[in-house]
């Protein structure tokens, strides 16, 4: 739990800090690695998000509650509370693949099957629905 | 605590730019990856996007520059664009058998 406001200013700053990482070249361009005579470098598509908020208030009683108050129960003049909270995440996906050697330059495409087979099923899923509706339309009409 | 209160009050931003990553050298040529930055911070929230978009190699005094290709993200957008398309059709069948 987030105590002091200085906890919660180290905790946003660090966050921020995170996803600003991602606006760093090192986070889409991986350190180029050799192998049999070529400089690989792998290059992704970066995304990266994430939010901090708080809050605090305080209460006072009017002084006819507590004089009202019944027998035994404890004066509370005051009462004061705050909170935080935050979350954040990334995302990455690789997009080529880079490769130096020396007959040249390459940049070869890294082709997402899962991510292109998910939007095709949605896709035709679409226009299923479609052809579904314009078909029963002319049946009725 | 001013610094989290300066963050809290400060104008959004919105950034658009290109960087240059570390170049590579591998015998006389100078690769340099090249990418797009999207930022957005408001108060306490911020979004980054990168995608890489091209590749300068710098070889002999040529320089050349080879774009680099998002296939899944093209690929993504034409089938949004054929099912855009599909809506429009039925639309406009719907219509004229009305």
């Amino acid at each position: 739990m987030i105590g002091s406001e200085r906890e919660q200013s180290t905790a946003l700053s660090s966050m921020l800090d995170k996803v600003m990482a991602a606006a760093h070249s090192n986070a889409v361009f991986s350190a180029p690695v050799e192998a049999a005579g070529h400089t690989v470098i792998t290059a992704s598509e970066v995304t990266a998000g994430g939010g901090f908020g708080y809050g605090g208030g305080s209460t006072t009683q009017p002084e006819a509650a507590l004089t009202t108050r019944p027998e035994g129960a404890e004066a509370s003049a005051a009462s004061a509370g705050h909170g935080g909270g935050g979350g954040g995440g990334s995302m990455g996906r690789p997009v080529a693949v880079i490769s130096i050697s020396a007959d040249g330059v390459s940049v070869q495409p890294v082709v997402d099957a899962t991510k292109l087979a998910l939007t095709g099923i949605t896709a035709w899923g679409a226009i299923a629905i479609l052809a579904i509706r314009m078909a029963t339309k002319a049946r009725r009409g | 605590v001013q610094c989290l209160k300066v963050m809290l009050v400060q104008q959004p931003t919105l950034r658009w730019y290109s960087q240059d990553a570390t170049p590579v050298h591998v015998q006389d040529m100078r690769v340099i990856p090249r990418s797009q930055v999207l930022e957005i911070q408001f108060g306490a929230a911020a979004f980054v996007w990168q995608r890489p978009v091209a590749v300068r190699i710098e070889h002999s005094d040529q320089v050349t520059e080879t774009p680099i290709v998002d296939v899944t993200r093209i690929a993504q957008i034409a089938l949004f664009a054929l099912v855009v398309l599909a809506a429009l059709i039925t639309s406009l069948a719907t219509r004229r058998a009305a």
